[in-house]
């Protein structure tokens, strides 16, 4: 018997062994690489269809007239992926269908789909309002009250002491987004703008609503009111005493669109005119009286505590109107047209 | 020719053992990292499976839609079904949460159950303001619009535990 043969059978046996494992290895890797590149491409072609939709928010602020098929395009050649925005127009609004896809040019592998509805518009009322919060209501104590009418999104309790309307619509939320760069002008030229170092500095505030008092004493609107344009939280605390004005807090929001600021303010005092906050509303009312003669827009929360008066002032609202701020176009929904389940409604 | 004595069948048996010995210890070595592997490469899709399906759909609630548990453990919302209509249509509500038998698990319609991905240790869901959770007992979420997602998986793979934690933060798109 030759014992030699046995070598030769060994190792086919042994490189055989090592030729399945091998290749199921190989078989598993490339698998597991499809499937890593595929939802790396996915993750590529959402966020272009995300770049798809904020170029589309930047163009129709620019111009709102845009409509049709394939309006704004675009590469993003760092990861190679493309977007193509459609835009239907439906009055008012605007329904943009974005779509990201990879490769940026040649067969696509993987796209994504968002689409969103772009308003451009002041709402009814807005200017009529005693409260306008985009969020909750919160009235706190027996000693508040409140004098016009309020609106708000979500929830509010403890109304014993509004005298107006009291109504809920969810359909003003987000709150409306005013031209920022048209206010920013307006209160610059009017020595109101009020950054973080002025802020820091204590630069007192105007102590009247009015920059030039109207004409006509009776027409409001031949008045213009100070605007004053603040650019970090608005925090007022003590004895604030009189100020006036219409009071923009709204952080960087030109250059920054997520950008949200508080208004909040501790204490005693008078406000004369009204304040517009992306953010929470909050005022906390001290010994004395916390009065606001004017109005308010929330973002999200109103609330009052405490010695705290809001007092609607149609004299005021009527010159902050007739300043003519154009609504500025902002998303108020979005959602991804491709989804991974079937959803029943 | 001669035959071997019994020393030399020994001595060549013993070397024989050390070596038969020492290619299964390597072998075996080798085997449970493989396994060990495998496993935790089963949990990182596991993991990643959960997570990509809950971010996906809550990217498009909104903060007024969702609610979390005190506890943290549960998560419900509402997506949008047609964003077109005044005012926004939706449907049913989504659940997420992890069942007993370590399944992420998804109810849509409530009560309508799916399973998500398996060895799903615990799931936790909290608002983020910025700095940390949002105490949902004692502080005012409802302004935040981020989640923040802590996912937790673990397998028991020969009696070794393997366990991958993933982390993410989504912020809604509808305010």
């Amino acid at each position: 018997m030759n014992k030699k043969a046995s070598v030769l059978i060994l190792t086919i046996f042994l490189v055989v062994i090592l030729l399945i494992l091998g290749t199921a290895l190989i078989a598993r890797s490339i698998s597991e690489n499809n499937m890593a590149r595929r939802n790396v491409d996915s993750t590529h072609a959402f966020w272009a269809a995300e770049a798809g939709v904020n170029q589309a928010l930047e163009g129709l602020r620019s111009s709102y007239s845009q409509c049709g098929t394939a309006v704004f395009t675009g590469t993003l050649s760092s990861v190679d992926a493309g977007y193509s925005v459609d835009v239907s127009c439906s009055g008012q609004d605007r329904i943009i269908s974005s779509t990201g896809f990879v490769p940026a040019t040649g067969a696509i592998r993987v796209q994504r789909i968002t689409e969103a509805v772009i308003k451009k518009s002041i709402p009814l009322g807005f200017y009529d309002k005693a409260i306008y919060s985009a969020g909750d209501v919160d009235l706190n104590g027996s000693v508040y009250s409140i004098d016009g009418d309020v609106v708000y999104a979500d929830e509010i309790d403890n109304i014993d002491n509004i005298t107006g309307d009291v109504t809920q619509d969810s359909t003003i939320v987000p709150l409306a987004l005013l031209d920022f760069s048209q206010l920013l002008s307006i209160s610059q030229a009017q020595g109101n703008y009020y950054d973080e170092e002025r802020l820091d500095d204590g630069d007192p505030f105007p102590t009247s609503f009015w920059y030039e008092e109207p004409s006509d004493p009776l027409d409001p609107t031949t008045g213009v009111p100070n605007v004053v344009y603040v650019t970090e939280d608005l925090t007022l605390k003590g004895n604030v005493g009189t100020l006036g004005g219409f009071f923009v807090v709204v952080g960087d929001v030109i250059t920054n669109p997520s950008d949200i600021q508080d208004a909040t303010i501790n204490g005693n005092g008078q406000i004369e005119g009204a304040i517009y906050t992306r953010g929470n509303f909050r005022i906390n009312g001290g010994g004395g009286n916390l009065n606001i003669n004017g109005g308010v827009w929330a973002g999200q929360e109103a609330r009052l505590n405490g010695n705290a008066h809001i007092d609607y002032n149609d004299t005021y609202m009527s010159a902050i109107e007739a300043l003519g701020i154009d609504a500025s176009a902002q998303i108020t929904s979005w959602k991804e047209q491709l989804n991974p389940y079937q959803l029943t409604p | 020719m001669k035959a071997f004595t019994l020393i030399e069948l020994m001595i060549s048996a013993f070397i024989l053992l050390l070596v038969i010995g020492g290619i299964f210890s390597v072998m075996n070595i080798a085997n449970m990292d493989w396994y060990s592997e495998v496993g935790l490469l089963n949990l990182h899709q596991q993991a990643r499976q959960a997570m990509h399906g809950i971010v996906r759909e809550l990217r498009q609630s909104k903060s007024q839609n969702i609610t979390i548990s005190s506890d943290g453990t549960e998560i419900q919302f509402l997506v949008p079904n047609n964003i077109t209509t005044t005012p926004v249509t939706y449907y049913q509500p989504i659940k997420y949460y992890v069942n007993a038998n370590n399944q992420a698990i998804r109810e849509h319609p409530l009560g309508t159950a799916a399973v998500l991905a398996n060895n799903i240790k615990n799931i936790n869901f909290c608002f983020w303001d910025g700095n940390d959770c949002c105490d949902l007992v004692t502080e005012d979420c409802s302004w935040i619009d981020v989640v923040q997602i802590d996912l937790e998986a673990e397998q028991n793979v020969r009696q070794k535990v393997l366990d991958f934690d993933v982390t993410e933060k989504v912020r809604v798109r509808n305010e």
